[in-house]
């Protein structure tokens, strides 16, 4: 049952909220226990994974799901998911610890532990599921989740607007990657990931390109590709927990997860190097760009995650041992710094509630430990050794030295993207602290609560470490994943130092061009402030087009169709209802064989007596009247169900019956007495309308009776209800055994309606009384 | 509406129709019955109730808000869906189970009786929303 360690933080989200005000200080604690769990557990299985020697990943916890659609809970473990999983829930203890210690005091702490506990499960899903679906299910989750995180704030427009930003843009790649899922396992013949993944020559097969594609666009939406990087600083709404999580080790590695996962099965083409190449590329040069430009600590840190998640599909693509190398540790050594300076960028503008870097100075003495760990982490983005920022960045520069194609393209860019972030390390690490005091920093400003220089400082602390033993780091943490991409074993033998080559060339280069921008950069800024006219025309202007028209098309139809009036509405529903089926079914009338024989006179006179009733609806001047003949129509085909042996329905009937005419008689008694009754031409035709209606219905009853089915589903039911389902009543039996799932839907569906009636009633009280 | 008559008879009518509605939900796996109606007779012995008095009476006759109604019911429904995955089998497989009661002797109990349970909430929950809300509405004009 190990599976249900997986499922730990979402069952610590469903706790949370009830406990949180109880609970005060220690709630950090409490919640981080959930992913710590998570983190020993994980640990463990990669040590058993190499004692294998990086082999045989473990599947577990096949639960059925829908066993009949190929769809069980099935999850896998090996090194690319646990390297994954290890940081989710790593850093999902110290962020745990952060959030709680930022939130201290807030009422709605509970609630925005509980979001991040889902967030994290849903993470865990997407990384560890085997099943695409599955995958794709908590895929979705980790929207959804993200949606509520970064809409947090849902008092200010702008946090609503960025959430559903992300929402969307991540929502419709999403979609595409379903499709593209779907097509991958018909391909692969099997939805598990474990068989896809084993599956050759799925390169030649002529879904390729379409596969490829589709698989493309959700990756490149949910890991913030270019053109759909727009979405991700727009995230930074979201509370800085959040957004440090969010950046470091969750959702936005999705798309990269997905791309290194199936990179065994769908790499190794020139379409495959070139389009992640070009994405990742693109997405390096854009964001570098935009990053260059910030000044404030947020935004500034996010363009800069984007540039890292371009180099990280980069290195994919480049599906060279090197590169896959480049991958693992970049992964890491981004998820290191990055998640450390979001915290301190955190800690910063909540002690000083200032967001402009220009403006910050002198914080090192003010506040001494977030200041190491923000060091630290400045030190590893910037790729100074001796940390493991320096060794990632080799590690990127000699996979582009040595990729197969195209190499000087790469390289510049691959340069380019550094630089930036040397800056935006320098920007957001370091200035800060380390220079003279502003008048922008009072002197009241002091040390963060310990939960929120603890995560800066051990991950920074981390940083140095892994830079120091590059080996051990290696061997443990990155050997059996990388496998798990190339799809052959793949040794890591990382080194700190490795004598004066290109690559080492182009680290000082870089350090140079950086520090460099970063004296320089009132003046850069000015430069760069002359291509302002290019955000105006950039995707995100396109995605607010898109929005704005969908929602213009909205409310033009919304206007035509939606006018108010419910008898159009009635009338439409049953002119197009009439047309569907008659047109559908192209009704053989047959000549009508009644067999009077055994029809019994009360059954005569209750169907007379209903007959009677539908015509006095039509005839009578009042509601009330109309209202009473209408029981009488509904009793008395109650009361035909219980002549002809449907106790079940009747009784249902009845009761149904007599809501009804309880609601009507309140909506009646609510509304004004008719003052003009509807003129003859239009009773005629609503009467023509009702006959047509009611004749298609019974004449569609009446030639049900005529097919004959070789198998009647109704012997399959009446045979199987009680040995199956230990119930002699049938309708109940299918009602919620059978058909269970769809019942289920059903009183969903009820009480979604119900919320929406209560909403209408009050929109109409409260227009009332504005009135 | 002032009535001693509909006062006092409401109230028995009341007890008469809660007992109905369990006995249906109860007996509704094998005789007529089930959640669905069963929930139905709970909201319109609560409905029969506001009419006799006022809605603020009837609300306060509901031992739990509608909303609480609806979401449990909702809840009830999903968890006896889990029984079977904890089985090891498929979301909303029904489990059975027989045991000894006192009294009663051996007693076989499944999920789908629970599942019914979850029916008959959320259908008298949303039936009473949705009636308590109309009755509440202003009627002035």
């Amino acid at each position: 049952m190990s599976w249900i360690v997986i499922l730990a933080p979402f069952a610590g989200a469903l706790l949370v909220p009830f406990v949180a005000r109880s609970l005060g200080r220690a709630l950090g604690l409490v919640c981080a226990f959930a992913p710590a769990v998570v983190f020993a557990y994980l640990f463990r299985t990669l040590l058993d994974l190499h004692a294998l020697g990086g082999h045989s990943p473990a599947r577990l916890g096949i639960i059925p799901w829908a066993p009949s659609l190929g769809l069980d809970l099935t999850f896998r473990l090996d090194g690319l998911g646990i390297a994954f999983g290890l940081l989710i829930s790593g850093i999902g203890v110290l962020i745990c610890l952060y959030a709680s210690a930022y939130f201290r005091g807030d009422p709605r702490r509970g609630r925005f532990m509980a979001y991040l506990l889902f967030f994290m499960g849903a993470m865990l899903g997407v990384v560890l599921a085997d099943n695409v679906f599955v995958l794709f299910v908590f895929w979705e989750l980790t929207s959804i989740a993200s949606y509520l995180l970064i809409g947090f704030e849902h008092d200010q427009e702008k946090s609503r607007s960025a959430a559903l930003q992300a929402l969307l843009t991540t929502g419709a790649g999403g979609l595409a990657m379903l499709a593209g899922l779907v097509l991958l396992g018909n391909a692969a013949g099997s939805y598990d990931l474990t068989v896809i993944i084993a599956t050759p020559g799925l390169a030649e097969h002529p879904h390729y390109l379409a596969i490829l594609l589709l698989i493309l666009a959700g990756a490149a939406t949910k890991s913030a590709q270019f053109p759909f990087h727009y979405w991700l600083p727009n995230a930074m709404a979201a509370p800085t927990p959040a957004s440090a999580y969010l950046h470091s080790s969750t959702m936005v590695k999705g798309g990269v997860y997905l791309l290194a996962r199936l990179s065994p099965a769908l790499g190794g083409t020139e379409l495959w190097f070139w389009s992640l190449a070009g994405l990742g590329g693109a997405t390096m040069l854009a964001a570098g760009w935009l990053a260059l430009r910030q000044t404030a600590l947020k935004p500034m840190l996010a363009y800069s995650t984007v540039v890292a998640l371009g180099t990280l599909v980069l290195c994919i693509g480049l599906g060279t041992p090197l590169s896959i190398t480049a991958f693992k540790v970049f992964l890491f050594v981004h998820a290191f710094y990055k998640a450390a300076l979001f915290m301190v960028a955190g800690s910063i503008i909540h002690e000083t509630h200032e967001t402009d870097f220009e403006r910050l100075g002198g914080l090192g003495r003010l506040m001494p430990a977030t200041a190491i760990g923000g060091l630290l982490a400045a030190l590893s983005m910037a790729g100074l050794p001796p940390l493991l920022g320096f060794v990632g960045k080799e590690s990127v520069y000699e996979a582009v030295l040595y990729a197969p194609l195209a190499v000087q393209v790469f390289v510049g860019v691959a340069v380019f993207a550094n630089v930036a972030n040397v800056y935006v390390a320098a920007a957001a690490g370091v200035l800060p602290f380390w220079r003279r005091r502003s008048a922008a920093v009072s002197g009241a400003v002091h040390e963060a609560p310990m939960g929120m220089w603890i995560g800066p400082v051990v991950l920074g602390g981390l940083g140095l470490a892994a830079g120091l033993y590059p080996f051990i780091f290696g061997k443990v943490l990155l050997a059996p994943g990388g496998g798990a991409v190339l799809g052959e074993g793949l040794e890591f033998k990382l080194k700190l130092w490795h004598g004066v080559n290109s690559a080492f060339l182009l680290s000082m280069l870089t350090l140079g061009i950086g520090l460099a921008a970063i004296l320089a950069r009132a003046r850069w800024r000015r430069f760069a402030g002359l291509f302002g006219w290019l955000d105006r025309a950039g995707p995100e202007a396109a995605y607010r087009g898109a929005l704005e028209g969908m929602l213009a098309t909205a409310r033009a139809q919304t206007a035509f169709l939606q006018h108010g009036y419910l008898r159009y509405y009635l009338l439409a529903v049953l002119v197009c209802v009439i047309a569907a089926v008659a047109g559908a079914s192209q009704l053989e009338i047959r000549p009508l064989a009644f067999e009077l024989v055994g029809i019994r006179f009360h059954e005569i006179i209750t169907v007379v007596l209903v007959a009677v009733a539908a015509l006095g609806t039509t005839r009578v001047d009042s509601r009330f009247g109309a209202l009473a003949c209408l029981g009488v129509v509904g009793y008395g085909i109650a009361l035909l169900y219980v002549f002809y042996g449907a106790p079940d329905l009747a009784k249902t009937q009845i009761v149904v019956e007599s809501l009804t005419v309880v609601f009507f008689a309140l909506l009646a008694a609510a509304m004004p007495g008719f003052r003009v009754l509807s003129a003859p031409r239009v009773r005629r035709r609503d009467a023509m309308i009702a006959a047509l209606a009611g004749g298609l219905m019974g004449v569609l009853v009446y030639s049900t009776l005529a097919v004959t089915q070789a198998q009647p589903v109704a012997q399959f039911y009446r045979e199987n209800s009680y040995p199956l389902a230990h119930g002699r009543n049938v309708v109940n039996v299918i009602l919620v055994d059978f058909r269970a799932l769809d019942t289920l839907g059903e009183i969903t569906v009820l009480a979604v309606a119900a919320f929406g009636a209560h909403a209408l009633l009050r929109l109409r009280n409260l227009r009332r009384h504005r009135a | 509406m002032n009535s001693i008559l509909l006062y006092y008879w409401a109230n028995v009518l009341k007890a008469i129709m809660l007992l109905l509605s369990l006995l249906l939900l109860l007996r509704g796996h094998n005789e007529p019955g089930g959640g669905f109606v069963g929930g139905l007779v709970v909201a319109t012995a609560f409905i029969l109730h506001a009419l006799a008095q006022n809605v603020s009476a009837a609300r306060r006759a509901v031992p739990v808000s509608p909303e609480s109604l609806i979401a449990g019911g909702l809840g009830v429904a999903l968890a006896s869906g889990v029984a079977g995955v904890l089985d090891g089998r498929p979301f909303l497989t029904g489990v059975w189970r027989t045991i000894e009661a006192p009294l009663l002797g051996p007693v076989t109990l499944g999920t789908p009786l629970l599942f019914d349970v979850g029916v008959y909430l959320v259908v008298a929950g949303v039936v009473l929303k949705i009636a308590f809300a109309m009755l509440e509405c202003d009627h002035a004009d």
